[in-house]
């Protein structure tokens, strides 16, 4: 067996665990205050079916299926985001979430889409600074979608598109100016419609979060200030308890890998959601009905 | 009546067997190559077995495959609303066999066939072998 699999994590450096940021990121308390699954489900969000549930017993099986068979969503996520200086967090959060649940459908990472994450918070807060909720910007995307940053040739696959951040971006990101939703290119709406979550989960415990992240699905959470998405989990050590040892791997929106325990993860049930589906264009080569 | 089959007719009659062994040429009532494989299913009920959603990913990592295989969740829909064309006919078809179903397609959106309830690799790859 291969001792690096998901039920033998190693974390290379502890640093890496339970991250907290001193400087804002963007998900201040006041905010972090109205994510609750109360609200979630008065936007549309459903609660967690019973046929997705894995007992804990049997979840570092399915973790070893989904190593062997490359069903994570770390399997298939495409790139890092980088957020820094902004407080765009919740919108980077949220961007993995939707491009995760797109390559799930998809069965794969080739021909991804990449979504602005400027796109939402732009209308989220349109001071740019300050940050905003991590339902807030999933109720913005659920009504009215995202727009495709210009990378990747995607600048030929559909009608409007616009840079992913405000922030230092990378190599798979694109950075710009501030901008303000008015600003966007006109007829924007139109795109923006094909780019959207459809069904969302909201799970009300840390054993429905892990079930989802064993279907491959990413949650979206907020947690001491910082929104983050998870996308698998994997136990730091043997042993029986499923509990124990447990760890939620994410990509930050500054370009690494960093680990919440279980401690951490118990702490963003309250404001986490799981999108499950997103609108499928009518052929994935012509996502943008350019043709 | 004597039968007599000159070279022509003989490798006219090869040919044409050849071809329609191999799925090359579509004629009335056949189907083409295999070019879609999708597993539709109603997550209310069930998920994507792990070694069915294992079997998709490896079918599209095989870039020399000509086969996209993806799931399709029955509720979900384009950006107006309506059932992606490029799933209407996978659809139609998982539903008059049941669900889950695993349906495999051509170029046209002909269905070549369909498998109930798929659990296993295996099963999956015999479907577009």
């Amino acid at each position: 067996m291969d001792k690096r699999d998901s039920t033998n994590l190693v974390i290379p450096d502890r640093s890496l665990i339970d991250v907290e940021y001193d400087s804002n990121t963007g998900y201040p308390s006041h905010l972090a205050a109205r994510d609750t699954p109360e609200n979630l489900e008065m936007m549309g969000a459903r609660d967690f079916p019973d046929s997705l549930w894995i007992d804990p017993k049997d979840w570092k099986d399915a973790a070893r299926d989904n190593d062997k068979y490359k069903l994570w969503a770390e399997d298939i996520r495409n790139r890092f985001t980088m957020q820094a200086p902004t407080h765009e967090c919740t919108s980077h959060a949220l961007a993995q979430c939707f491009e995760g649940a797109w390559n799930q459908q998809r069965k794969g990472k080739g021909d991804p889409v990449c979504v602005s994450q400027i796109s939402i918070y732009a209308e989220a807060n349109p001071g740019q600074w300050g940050g905003a909720g991590c339902q807030q910007v999933l109720g913005i995307a659920l009504r009215r979608g995202f727009l495709p940053e210009p990378i990747w040739g995607q600048e030929d696959k559909f009608w409007h598109t616009l840079h992913g951040t405000a922030g230092k971006g990378n190599d798979n990101n694109s950075s710009g100016r501030w901008t303000a939703v008015r600003n966007f290119p006109e007829g924007w709406q139109e795109t923006a419609m094909l780019l959207r979550p459809l069904e969302v989960i909201n799970p009300r415990s840390i054993e429905q979060m892990v079930c989802l992240l064993l279907h491959g699905r990413l949650i979206g959470v907020g947690r001491s200030g910082h929104s983050i998405p998870y996308n698998k989990v994997a136990w730091e050590g043997g042993g029986s308890d499923p509990m124990k040892g447990l760890h939620a791997p994410y990509p930050d929106s500054y370009n690494v890998i960093r680990y919440d325990s279980t401690r951490m993860m118990r702490s963003a049930v309250g404001g986490s959601y799981c999108i499950w589906s997103t609108t499928t264009p009518d052929d994935w080569d012509d996502p943008g009905e350019l043709l | 009546m004597k039968l007599e089959i000159n070279p022509y007719t003989f490798i006219g009659i090869v040919g044409i067997a050849y071809i329609l062994m191999n799925d090359g040429v579509c004629l009335p009532g056949t189907t083409g190559q295999i070019t879609q494989v999708v597993y539709v299913y109603e997550k209310d009920s069930n998920p994507v077995p792990r070694p069915v959603a294992g079997a998709l990913m490896a079918i599209n990592a095989d870039k020399e495959s000509g086969i996209e295989a993806t799931e399709f969740e029955e509720d979900t829909v384009d950006g107006d609303g309506d059932v992606p064309e490029q799933y209407e006919a996978a659809l139609k078809g998982a539903r008059e066999s049941g669900l889950p179903a695993l349906v495999v397609l051509d170029a046209d959106g002909r269905i070549i066939r369909v498998v109930s309830s798929p659990t296993t690799e295996e099963q999956v790859m015999e479907a577009i072998d």
